[in-house]
Formats: structure tokens, C-alpha cells, sequence
């Protein structure tokens, strides 16, 4: 079994259907979607069309977000599924910066992860999801597109189907007839602060606990957004060089609110404090391992302390940017072994661990030993400082941070 | 090399209240300048490289000339990086160009993890 989705452009109406009847199955809270239609219009008037396109989990067969979940709260299964258990997330958001869809979000009630699990419970006693069930004009074709027998596999062989951001290396297996390359490129269409019959264009999931207050206020659209959208002109020749390719004139209608920037400054702050717990212990190593000049013993205990005061300034900014703080635990208890959060947590740990032992046995003048820790603490600096990079470059919906060089800059 | 200018910067910090050597300040005060010096062409190289996809060319306008351009170019790099380099080969004292450095890092660090977000996903 390998399950996927087909959307058939070619009969969907932008009726919502889908989207209500989502919603309704999984008894979602107000702001946050696991599948939604983007609206986008083209063409001057009187010569305009507007064009649907469903959007949702792509499932796909290498999932990103499945990579960088540091519990295994998210898994795929063995049809092909990719689920969640919201038992086992800590909110660390990780997997949204992963996701290149934009499918994941943070419930604002039970502040875990969630997306479109393609209605597993419903799957599993042979039902279609939900959304298949409601579409009225059979739009969304769900099945197992391994076998040659069902609806969703003899089309794909009889239709030309396209797929979200292939080049990300992820195998979606949601495909679109119909695709329209403006609807599925989210760079040729600006976000826009208000969108037709929606006046929310942020403000929700891990930012809905501000949303309350700044509606009230009367103060942003963008609520939950510290930045204002991007200006048309700021990078326009790259817009334009993106319209070019669909040379058309297209604009976004309606879409879901923007779920806003999740890693903020403690993200920031907590990289920042690595560093400095890293190069607090470095720099007097490199200089008497490699007789730059005289360590005192003053200076190696201060570089020792600096470390580990700061180590622990590391622990709390990473527990305070989880949205379940309380299981924080859970990254070394339940770890997921693919995942750099993982292997970045274990460094952390053993970093500090090797910094106490250090402390101890140099107090206790056991030279051995000591010379032993000395040369660990050493290594495990140099992976405290650098994990970053590659728990960056597993978030593979920023391509940003797919740069090579960003271990060095760590 | 964040890293290694951060330990460089924040035991610069630390012969305020350490009784140091003139020559453990010596080498703190060539780290660090040698660790500015790497830092600010490694950040130009970073952004000036051409980027392969429009995502991450779009992030670099918005770091550069963009949301974050007055953070980036005046905290970041004028007073976290340009200022205490100038100081150090020019200037005298370790205190100030060591702070001076730390903020700067913090602040590139924030505009590396923010600048990409702005860009939409679907």
C-alpha cells in the first residue's frame, strides 16, 4: 500500500467542502487548516480567471518533517501514510520549518503539530478521508497509487499530473491535474494583508494566544507577524523574473492565514549563547594546545565557567521556544536518532557533563583523567557549536539555510 | 566562527574582572580581530555567491536591502563588526570592540534565523 492524493483541477469548483469537512472530522480550532484552497485570479478584466488549488500535506515518501522530528511524533507508516501522534511532540516547530508545503501547524489548544494524517482512523476501517467523501464533484481522488487497479493509479498513467516543489527531493504524492505553476509556486503571487471573505491573515496556531489582543487593539492585519509582508519592490526584479515564467498577471485572492515566523529571537539567543559556551572553552584549548601563548589557570577555570553558565542559558532559551515546554525531556527519553535537535541535545548534555567532570577532576589534580576530559570537552565543543548547521539544513522548506557554508559560520 | 569570535570576544570581556596576562590579552585581542576579519568575508561570500534557488535569492534581498537591511547593515556589520575590527588594528582597549562584537554576532544570528521565514511556503 502506498497512499496518495490526486486533485483534478479540472473539476474543482472552490466550494471549501473539503476544508469545512476537514475541519469538522478532526474537530480543528478556528485559524488552523490541514487543507485548504488558494484562490488566485489572472488576467485584466474582462479577460480574468480564477484558478483553485487544494492544498494540504503531500505525504510525501522522503518527508522532511519526518526527518527533523526529534520524538518520532512524526512517522510514516507503512501504507505510506505520513501520521502524527501529538502525545509525543514538544512543540518545537521544527518539522514546519522542514515542511517546503507549509502543511503543518501548531494547535492553539493542545499546542502540538498537526497536519492532514489522510484521515488514518477512517483509512484504517476502509473509508475514504474525509474531504474525498464531502468533494461534490469528485475532485480529490485518494487510493493506493502502487496498485494498477485503482481510480487515482489509472489516472495518474492516463493524465498528466504535476507536483509541489519536486525539486526539493521530498516524492510528494499529491499530485494535481491541471496544476496551474502560478498556484503552486508560492513566490509569483505576494501574500497579501486581507484576502476575500477573510479578514484573519495571521494570528493563528502558536501565535493565537496574541491574536485576541492585537484584534482588539485594532492594530495589524498581520497579527502574530512582528515583520509587515514584503513590500512589491523590494525584490521585484525577482518577481518579475518569476511572473515572466507564468506571463501572466496573477494575484492571490484567498488563501490560509499566515501562520508568521516560528523560530524568533529565542532561536537567535540560544544559537548566540552556544557559540559563546563553545568559544569560552576554545579559545584557551587552541591557545595552550597549540602554544599560541600561556594559559593561566585563572583563565582556563573562567573559560570553564563562562561554559557551563552559558551552556545552561542555552538549556532554558531551548526549553522556553517549545510550545510544550513540560516535555523537553523527551528529546533525550524518546529520541529520534536522524534528527540534529537529537544528536544537538546529546551534545549538549555530554558538553556539559565533560565541563563538570572537568572542573572536578582539575580540582582534584587527577591528571589523567583530566588531560582525557580536557580533549573531549574540546570535541564536544566543536559539535555543540556546529549542529546547528546541519539541524538547519534539515529544514528543507528554507533554502536559505541549505547552504554549505553555514557550518563555518556557526 | 561564530563560535570562536564569541570565546574570543567574551574573554575579552572577562579581563574586565580577570587579573590576565598582557600576553593572554595579546592573543585575545589577535583572535579576535582575526576572527572579525573571517566573519565579515565569510558573510559577504555568503550573500554575495550566487544563490541557486529564488527562495534563497529573495531572503539575501531581504537581509540586504529588504525588512532586515537596517539591522543587518548597521548592527550587524557596522557596529558588530566593522567598528571593532577598525578599533582593534587602529584603536586601543578590548573591552568595547569585545561587546561591540557580541552584539553584532547576536544580531546577524537573528536576521539569519528570521530573513528566511519571510519568504511563504504555499
Amino acid at each position: 500500500m502506498n497512499f496518495g492524493f490526486i486533485i483534478d483541477n479540472r473539476k474543482c469548483i472552490g466550494c471549501h467542502a473539503c476544508t469545512v469537512a476537514c475541519k469538522s472530522e478532526h474537530d480543528m480550532p478556528i485559524g488552523v487548516n490541514r487543507t485548504w484552497v488558494k484562490y488566485i485570479e489572472k488576467g485584466e478584466f474582462p479577460n480574468t480567471r480564477r484558478l483553485f488549488s487544494v492544498m494540504r500535506c503531500n505525504h510525501c515518501a522522503d518527508a522532511p518533517c519526518v526527518e527533523i522530528c526529534p520524538t518520532s511524533a512524526l512517522f510514516t507508516r507503512s501504507d505510506g501514510i505520513v501520521d502524527f501522534d501529538g502525545r509525543r511532540c514538544i512543540g518545537c516547530k521544527s518539522c514546519m520549518q522542514a515542511c517546503p508545503y507549509d502543511a503543518l501547524y501548531i494547535d492553539p489548544e493542545s499546542h502540538t503539530a498537526a497536519k492532514c494524517n489522510y484521515c488514518a482512523h477512517r483509512v484504517e476501517i476502509g473509508l475514504e478521508p474525509a474531504c474525498v467523501i464531502v468533494c461534490p464533484e469528485h475532485a480529490i481522488i485518494s487510493g493506493d497509487i502502487d496498485n494498477p487497479a485503482t481510480e487515482i493509479s489509472q489516472l495518474m498513467a492516463r493524465e498528466q499530473v504535476t507536483a509541489r516543489k519536486v525539486e526539493k527531493g521530498t516524492q510528494p504524492k499529491l499530485f494535481y491535474i491541471d496544476g496551474d505553476a502560478a498556484s503552486l509556486n508560492p513566490i509569483v503571487t505576494e501574500q497579501s494583508g486581507s484576502y476575500m471573505w477573510s479578514s484573519q491573515s495571521g494570528g493563528v496556531g502558536h501565535f493565537a494566544k496574541f491574536a485576541e489582543a492585537r484584534i482588539s487593539q485594532n492594530t495589524a492585519q498581520w497579527v502574530g507577524n512582528d515583520e509587515k509582508v514584503l513590500v512589491p519592490g523590494d525584490d521585484e526584479k525577482i518577481l518579475q523574473k518569476a511572473r515572466d515564467v507564468i506571463q501572466e498577471n496573477t494575484r492571490r485572492v484567498y488563501d490560509a492565514p499566515s501562520k508568521g515566523s516560528l523560530w524568533g529571537w529565542e532561536v537567535a539567543a540560544y544559537i548566540w549563547t552556544k557559540a559563546i559556551a563553545s568559544g569560552a572553552f576554545l579559545v584557551p584549548f587552541i591557545a595552550s594546545v597549540f602554544g599560541f601563548t600561556r594559559v593561566s589557570g585563572n583563565v582556563q577555570w573562567l573559560g570553564l565557567t563562562i561554559a557551563l553558565l552559558f551552556l545552561l542559558f542555552t538549556t532554558v532559551l531551548l526549553v522556553k521556544d517549545l510550545d510544550k515546554p513540560t516535555r523537553f525531556l523527551y528529546v533525550l527519553l524518546r529520541p529520534h536518532w536522524r534528527s540534529w535537535l537529537v544528536r544537538g541535545g546529546y551534545a549538549l548534555v555530554l558538553y556539559g557533563g565533560c565541563l563538570t567532570f572537568l572542573t572536578v577532576t582539575a580540582a582534584l589534580n587527577l591528571q589523567g583523567i583530566t588531560l582525557i576530559l580536557f580533549w573531549a570537552s574540546a570535541a564536544l565543543a566543536v559539535i555543540t557549536a556546529v549542529y546547528t548547521a546541519f539541524l538547519f539544513a534539515q529544514a528543507k522548506g528554507r533554502d536559505f539555510w541549505q547552504s554549505p557554508t553555514l557550518a563555518l559560520h556557526m | 566562527m561564530h563560535a570562536l569570535l564569541a570565546g574570543a570576544a567574551v574573554s575579552g570581556v572577562a579581563t574586565l574582572f580577570l587579573d590576565t596576562s598582557l600576553e593572554w590579552r595579546r592573543f585575545v585581542m589577535q583572535a579576535l580581530t582575526v576572527g572579525l576579519a573571517i566573519n565579515l568575508v565569510n558573510v559577504l561570500v555568503e550573500l554575495m555567491t550566487p544563490h541557486p534557488t529564488q527562495d534563497a535569492k529573495r531572503t539575501v534581498q531581504i537581509i540586504v536591502r529588504g525588512e532586515y537591511s537596517r539591522l543587518f547593515w548597521l548592527s550587524a556589520i557596522i557596529i558588530g563588526n566593522l567598528l571593532p575590527l577598525v578599533w582593534l588594528i587602529f584603536g586601543d582597549g578590548l573591552m568595547l570592540p569585545a561587546i561591540a562584537s557580541l552584539i553584532g554576532i547576536y544580531c546577524l544570528e537573528y536576521v539569519w534565523v528570521r530573513a528566511p521565514q519571510m519568504i511563504p511556503l504555499s
